[in-house]
């Protein structure tokens, strides 16, 4: 009998839960594939090693762009491969609940079940990435106040008011932690004349990205292909001008957080003020980004201790308590 | 005869047509309950449980890059 599945897919990381075994597996969302035969040539952690670095024949891609799938037939590929680790064969075929962008369309939903359909799931069922995290942060969802989750994801964030569980407000926008690594890679083309590759764009954002400014600031040496010359080269970054480089993708997040408050009852607004805001995904571990979203909207925010596995987690619970929670499925609200 | 096999027949319906929506408000409110109920903290205990662990085992500084291993 197949365990019951959840799964977190990320534009950036995969991960899977297991009913009763907790997270079994957690792997950047990577394929590599060869381009002439289009054999898979691995996944996950190994083709994200790959990225940038192979020969003409092999491609490393990410499938999902934007939380939303990009190309059908490898990401179908990815979760069969994924769910053949994590031990689902054709004799056992688990339920499956996987956690998506709220804001995917009806045809993004159907690519999306029918993907975890064809590689081996006996059902697929959806689950808004907001919700799960606020039930993976272990918030009061179940009671008549206001929480309020921010997302950050590799392609989208997502800021939802959550009372007696169910979404009061939601607002999302397509641009996640991606969106910082392109601003940087462009602005180091642009004003250094350097070009880089998204995994060093990505080493910048972590070694010295911010949101706003922070106490320990550090400068930092980056090696890429000069454009003009063709020659490798190194140039050191600041981390003002890194700042400035990510203005664009940082505002527009905390824009929608602005937004999502906006659109909460004002019963719930008052819960905030008290209860403050909870940070999850990869995204809100940009520096600064907490401080940066309290100062603009004076609303306290606070961090979830398992950031990158909230998503997950809450998906796990609900393929722990199934019947009870099915009512919470995308589509099955009225 | 008729006349009464068809009233008898109407209030029949009627009395199905009432306990079929009694019965389905009824489970509508025992599904909401068995909701809020599952996403309680009891409820949420064991997966809270694994959060403290995850935490627990990795540093709040080695949390992992937000887009790769």
């Amino acid at each position: 009998m197949a365990r019951d599945l959840a799964i977190d897919l990320g534009t950036a990381n995969t991960l899977v839960y297991m009913k009763g075994k907790g997270i079994v597996l957690n792997e950047p969302s990577v394929i590599a594939l060869n381009r002439q035969t289009g054999e898979v040539l691995a996944t996950g952690r190994e083709a994200w090693q790959m990225i940038g670095r192979t020969p003409g024949y092999i491609v490393a891609v990410r499938p999902l762009r934007g939380g939303a799938i990009t190309d059908f037939e490898i990401t179908e590929r990815m979760i069969r491969l994924l769910l053949q680790r994590v031990g689902v064969s054709r004799f056992t075929r688990p339920k499956v609940v996987i956690c998506v962008p709220s804001a995917i369309t009806e045809v993004e939903r159907r690519a999306v079940t029918d993907a975890a359909r064809r590689a081996g799931a006996a059902d697929a069922n959806l689950i808004e990435q907001p919700m799960a995290a606020a039930i993976g942060a272990d918030l009061p969802i179940d009671e008549p106040v206001g929480n309020m989750v921010i997302d950050i994801g590799g392609g989208t964030s997502e800021t939802a008011v959550i009372s007696l569980g169910g979404i009061v407000a939601l607002e999302a926008v397509r641009v996640g932690s991606f969106d910082i690594d392109a601003a940087i890679q462009n602005h180091i083309r642009r004003e250094h004349g350097i070009a880089i590759g998204e995994r060093t764009a990505e080493e910048i954002k972590i070694a010295i990205g911010s949101a706003a400014e922070t106490v320990d600031e550090a400068t930092a040496e980056v090696r890429g292909r000069d454009l003009m010359s063709g020659l490798p080269k190194t140039v050191v970054l600041t981390p003002e001008e890194i700042r400035d480089a990510i203005e664009d993708p940082v505002s527009s997040i905390v824009a929608s957080v602005v937004r999502c408050l906006a659109k909460a009852p004002p019963e719930l607004s008052q819960d905030f003020l008290v209860r403050g805001m909870y940070l999850v995904g990869g995204g809100g571990l940009l520096r600064g980004l907490a401080a940066r979203i309290e100062r603009e909207t004076e609303v306290p925010v606070r961090m979830s201790n398992v950031p990158l596995e909230a998503v997950v987690l809450g998906a796990g619970h609900v393929i722990e308590h199934y019947d009870a929670l099915k009512g919470m499925f995308m589509g099955v609200r009225r | 005869m008729p006349l009464l096999i068809i009233v008898v027949a109407i209030i029949a319906l009627a009395i199905l047509l009432i306990i079929r929506r009694t019965k389905r408000s009824d489970d509508a409110v025992s599904d909401f309950r068995r909701q809020i109920n599952a996403l309680s903290s009891d409820a949420r205990k064991n997966v809270t449980d694994r959060v403290r662990q995850i935490s627990d085992e990795v540093p709040a500084d080695e949390q992992g890059e937000p887009n790769g291993p």
